[in-house]
């Protein structure tokens, strides 16, 4: 009975899933209402990321506000200026990477916002771990314990290139983080002694402060938060964007120090946590 | 040829997601989540989307899976 | 031959589908994280999907790709990839909550299925 019951359920949901499906494809074929598949967003000249590519947004800004007429948005379109790396210099941010130019300057508040949800996710899991003590895990073997010295400093090397070349090629701060989080985690796994929470603790606090505060100085040279104040160089070396690879370290430490305290609470558990 | 490379994705990312769905073993689930993860991470490649690639390779084929694997260590390891 | 956008978007829904049948059908926890998970993972492909544009490059200045300017600018959309690239380490945190409450749940009830759940109920 209980198993004819079971196989029903399992029916029902497949046919729900399956107008679900339904329902979806109908509104990608559809003309008029939904998800519209508009061919002129094929060009990326209809896209607002055209101007964050091409670095001239207070520029498209400053004419917008002087015409005050969306009609004229041919005219920015044709204004925006030619970029190229190891020529261009003193744009609005010097980054050649465009998708590091839009996390952390045109949409900076954003990744602030997405930084604290993340401290606040590991917040919830170090309370909700609290009170619960776990067993402990086999004492590490001789062949973990030498495999993990070999690799964990290569792993660490791998993210402080990462984060400090964000700006010039794929990566930056979040997967630098990761990173930093796997290297801790080896050695969780492999050495006898290990890192303790104060010790990370120390380092999130700091980054998080020194992120606010750049944050806040661009608010006050320039009249916008998160703002660029610093001098841009030529695009495409390494101090081309002085805060952006500023911001961009101490997003890595922020990361790699949160998700290392998660992976340390759910390995050792709260009570061991807290004896640092 | 990058064609056929997309169909390839598009069956092994169908098969990998509907066998850590069914399966009755935890731990293969989480593993062939991590499986998931990894493809994913090459069709954001040849989706113009270096960044998101490495992101996910470095994110989601590590960590998650460890998280999950630290969670069925501490409970059980069986569905049901 | 090229791929279509609407290519991917058909297969971001039937990889979202699956994971919505593995949502409502499973009774273990942990399932029903993966699920989640392989949910998550379709949302990031529609996103990614819809900054791409066939036929372009990814937007990044390097030394295949020197110049760009409104005359030539061939580059897939990198507003999408912004916004994804945050969303997959806010999906770790959240992750590690729903292992944090399946464990405490564990350690509650003995038992990760959601129907045995209620057998113990005296709090």
């Amino acid at each position: 009975m209980r198993e004819t019951d079971f196989n029903v359920g399992k029916f029902f949901a497949f046919i729900f899933v399956m107008i679900i499906f339904l329902f979806m494809i109908s509104s990608l074929f559809e003309e008029g209402n939904g998800l519209k598949l508009d061919p002129t967003l094929k060009d990326i000249k209809n896209r607002i990321s055209y101007f964050h590519s091409l670095k001239s947004v207070k520029e498209s800004e400053r004419i917008l506000q002087n015409y005050n007429d969306f009609s004229r948005y041919r005219e920015i379109v044709d204004s925006a200026k030619t970029i190229t790396l190891n020529e261009s210099k003193d744009l609005e941010n010097g980054s050649a990477n465009l998708v590091t130019s839009i996390v952390l300057d045109y949409r900076g508040f954003d990744t602030l916002g997405e930084l604290l949800v993340l401290f606040i996710s590991i917040l919830g899991l170090t309370i909700i771990l609290s009170g619960l003590s776990f067993e402990k895990f086999k004492e590490p073997s001789f062949l973990q314990i030498t495999g993990v010295k070999f690799i964990s400093p290569f792993i660490t090397l791998v993210a402080i290139y990462v984060f400090l070349h964000g700006h010039l090629s794929p990566g930056g701060g979040f997967p630098a983080g990761a990173m930093i989080a796997t290297a801790t985690l080896f050695s969780l796994i492999g050495y006898k002694y290990s890192y303790t929470i104060s010790i990370l603790k120390i380092i999130e606090s700091k980054s998080g402060f020194l992120i606010v505060f750049l944050a806040i100085c661009g608010l006050y040279f320039t009249g916008s938060f998160f703002s660029n104040f610093l001098p841009t160089g030529k695009v495409g070396e390494l101090f081309s964007s002085i805060l952006i690879l500023i911001i961009y370290s101490l997003v890595g430490f922020k990361v790699g120090a949160e998700l290392s305290t998660g992976i340390k609470t759910l390995y050792d558990g709260e009570k061991d946590a807290n004896r640092q | 040829m990058i064609f056929w490379i997309f169909i390839f994705i598009f069956v092994l990312s169908i098969i990998l997601s509907i066998i850590s769905i069914l399966v009755k073993d935890l731990l293969y689930s989480v593993l062939s989540l991590a499986l998931l993860s990894l493809i994913t991470s090459i069709l954001f490649l040849i989706l113009n989307a270096p960044d998101v690639a490495i992101t996910e390779a470095a994110v989601g084929a590590a960590l998650t899976t460890v998280i999950y694997i630290f969670g069925i260590r501490r409970t059980k390891r069986e569905d049901e | 031959m090229q791929i279509d956008n609407r290519t991917l978007y058909i297969f971001s829904f039937i990889i979202f589908l699956i994971g919505v049948y593995g949502a409502i059908t499973n009774k273990n926890l942990f399932k029903i994280l993966i699920s989640l998970s392989i949910m998550e993972t379709a949302l990031n492909i529609f996103l990614v999907s819809i900054g791409y544009i066939s036929g372009s490059k990814p937007p990044i200045l390097f030394s295949g790709m020197k110049t760009i300017s409104p005359t030539n600018i061939n580059i897939s959309d990198p507003l999408p990839h912004a916004l994804v690239l945050t969303a997959i380490v806010i999906g770790v945190g959240t992750t590690a909550v729903g292992v944090g409450l399946a464990i405490k749940l564990f350690n509650h009830y003995k038992t990760l299925n959601i129907n045995r759940m209620g057998d113990k109920d005296e709090l």
